[in-house]
């Protein structure tokens, strides 16, 4: 029987500071099959381990659509996450998965996609936004709504760049009062208050919101008022994932487990839970 | 029915028979004023007298710490290697049906969508000799979660004392046929077995005629995540855990990380939902903070959650955490609160 904790090797190909103690690697399989083998959906995650240290289950921030390599993005707070840091590209850490399941891109076709996302929580949205973007005839408008606490917060500032210069995707970034510098050309506020502001349509629409439980619990009601059914609405839950696999019995909301069921779910989904997350 | 008996005497030869064939016994046995599941040599070291050791015998399933792989540095390259799993065949000598029953439960878990190597491979080495109870403590409720004295869910060879120091020898699987045939010289015989195994039956029972069906709890759990209940009900809890630790069903586990500078493991570790960093996230957000929930998530995932998903109740009733806790929180007594609010409301 195959021992399903055994993580795959995989090398540091890259590695970029994004924001003060939050980094994003991409990484590469060390077996070949592996790398030409590989596939997973936007919004799966996996358990990257470092030797020595243990394992955390973090989303895979890259597309599917990209061939070749996985990237992850985590604010260094653990000893997990912290030996992360410390790894230099050529460095060998373990990865398993992907692991629960996915945005249905699919049933995304000839929609418009509203993408919400505050502070560390956009590398699950930007899987799905790559994705989107590299098969970008089959979407209606694309429009993102950043938000972080500080400009100095936002993570992946060249892409955020990269997006506010097509001319097929609307981007709205906007920080915290008091989080701004003296050149932001951004917006300031909150995300719920500039999701307000801008109204977006919500006809023929669907809403991916992914960010601090404070932000999601206010940004719902908004989009709500917009129009938004809370089957339209998905977000991407992240509770404490051991295993990954349904065992280890600790990300379970109810009867749901987040590892399994999830980590994506409609607001219809997440309606039906017991508040305990 | 088997008429098939073996003679109080005769089990250390059932002891010897197993050990020449090369199975490791593991029974009951006495240390430091306890009893415990330990490796035996010769049945003399086996206590008659304890109804339920102290720890149930799911650490010879998953034990309490176990390597899942090991890894070695060398200079800038790691190498991942998996570890040898030890699963000598075991049998399980004077289990009790309520810890048999909890190996069969804990196959679900262990076997939905992943199948997990290392339950699997001690699983199918072990070999449930389960002795009926005679006479069932204060603190059992075999009955209220769908199990008995006499249950047969998951033993292998079920033992009923039906005279006194003469057991009624059941085979239930080909396991329990190969082990019988080790001794089949040993088996006497008796005359209306059934008669005298009702008879065992009926007076076990009694002792448990004071625990109610639990038939409604679900139905209230299902309605009643929300209620003022949970905090009254858990308020002196402490959040040791040691419910967690002891009771056969439970399985949650941590995995971490274990080396120096040369080598390393991983291992999984029993972990427990009555901890506050339990569930603890990276950013310090906590879905159950506060005690009263992670008491709720015991009732919740042994009532509720785990028949939702398994048709099976997470419990077998065997009282342990009763016995235990420090502040003597009794399960059976919330269950029953609950049985009474949901056939009252």
């Amino acid at each position: 029987m195959e021992n399903i904790y055994k993580p795959h090797l995989v090398r540091i190909e890259q590695k970029k500071q994004e924001a003060p103690d939050t980094y994003s690697l991409r990484l590469v399989f060390v077996d070949e099959k592996m790398r030409e083998n590989f596939q997973f959906r936007a919004g799966q995650f996996g358990e990257y381990s470092v030797f020595g240290y243990g394992e955390s289950p973090f989303c895979i921030a890259s597309p599917p659509t990209r061939k070749g390599y996985i990237e992850c993005c985590f604010r260094a707070v653990g000893r997990v996450t912290k030996a992360l840091m410390d790894k230099e590209e050529g460095d060998y850490i373990g990865f398993r998965g992907p692991y629960g399941n996915y945005f249905p891109i699919e049933k995304f076709y000839d929609k418009n996609l509203l993408f919400i996302a505050g502070g560390i929580a956009l590398p699950p949205l930007r899987s799905v936004i790559w994705n989107v973007l590299d098969l970008r005839e089959r979407f209606g408008e694309v429009t993102i709504l950043y938000g972080a606490r500080t400009v100095a917060d936002m993570v992946y500032k060249n892409e955020l760049q990269l997006w506010e210069q097509r001319p097929d995707v609307k981007l709205i970034q906007t920080v915290d009062p008091g989080g701004e510098t003296p050149d932001w050309k951004g917006k300031v506020g909150l995300v719920p208050h500039v999701l307000k502001e801008i109204s977006p349509q919500s006809k023929n629409t669907i809403a991916l919101v992914c960010g601090p439980p404070i932000m999601i619990k206010f940004t719902f009601p908004v989009l709500k008022d917009l129009g938004f059914s809370d089957e339209v609405v998905y977000t991407t839950l992240e509770n404490k994932m051991k295993c990954g696999l349904g065992k280890c019995g600790r990300c379970n909301i109810g009867n749901i487990y987040v590892c399994k069921d999830g980590p994506v779910f409609t607001l219809s989904q997440i309606n039906r839970m017991p508040p305990d997350f | 029915m088997t008429n098939s008996v073996l003679k109080k005497e005769n089990f250390g030869k059932l002891v010897d028979a197993l050990l020449d064939a090369g199975w490791r016994v593991v029974a009951p046995v006495k240390e430091a004023k306890k009893t415990w599941f330990r490796e035996i040599k010769s049945i003399d070291e086996m206590d008659w007298e304890t109804l339920l050791p102290t720890n149930s015998p799911k650490e010879f399933l998953f034990p309490r710490t176990e390597p899942i792989l090991q890894y070695r540095f060398n200079n800038d390259q790691v190498t991942v290697e998996d570890v040898d799993l030890e699963s000598p065949k075991t049998a399980i000598l004077g289990s009790r049906p309520c810890d048999a029953a909890s190996s069969e439960i804990l196959k679900s878990i262990f076997s939905w969508d992943y199948q997990e190597s290392f339950f699997w491979e001690r699983r199918n080495n072990i070999a449930f000799i389960s002795i009926a109870c005679k006479s069932p403590a204060t603190t059992c409720f075999c009955t209220s979660v769908g199990l008995s004295p006499v249950s047969p869910v998951g033993s292998d060879i079920l033992l009923t004392e039906i005279e006194p120091d003469v057991f009624l020898f059941e085979p239930l699987s080909p396991v329990g046929e190969e082990i019988a045939a080790l001794i089949a010289q040993e088996l006497g015989t008796t005359e209306a077995a059934e008669e005298k195994k009702r008879e065992f039956t009926e007076n076990a029972l009694k002792d448990l005629k004071s625990r109610r069906a639990l038939d409604k709890v679900k139905s209230w759990l299902d309605e009643n995540f929300e209620n003022p209940f949970w905090q009254s009900a858990t308020e002196h809890c402490l959040g040791c855990g040691i419910c967690t630790f002891l009771c056969p069903t439970c399985h949650c586990f941590d995995i971490v990380d274990e080396s120096n500078y040369f080598k390393g493991e991983r291992r999984k570790n029993w972990d427990s939902c009555q901890f506050a960093n339990f569930t603890l996230h990276a950013s310090g957000h906590n879905p159950r903070e506060m005690r009263f929930k992670r008491y709720r998530q015991r009732i919740m995932h042994k009532f509720k959650y785990f028949p939702d998903r398994f048709d099976k109740i997470l419990c077998v009733g065997c009282g342990r955490c009763i016995q235990y806790c420090p502040v003597n929180l009794d399960i059976y007594e919330i269950l029953s609160t609950i049985q009474t609010m949901a056939t009252t409301s």
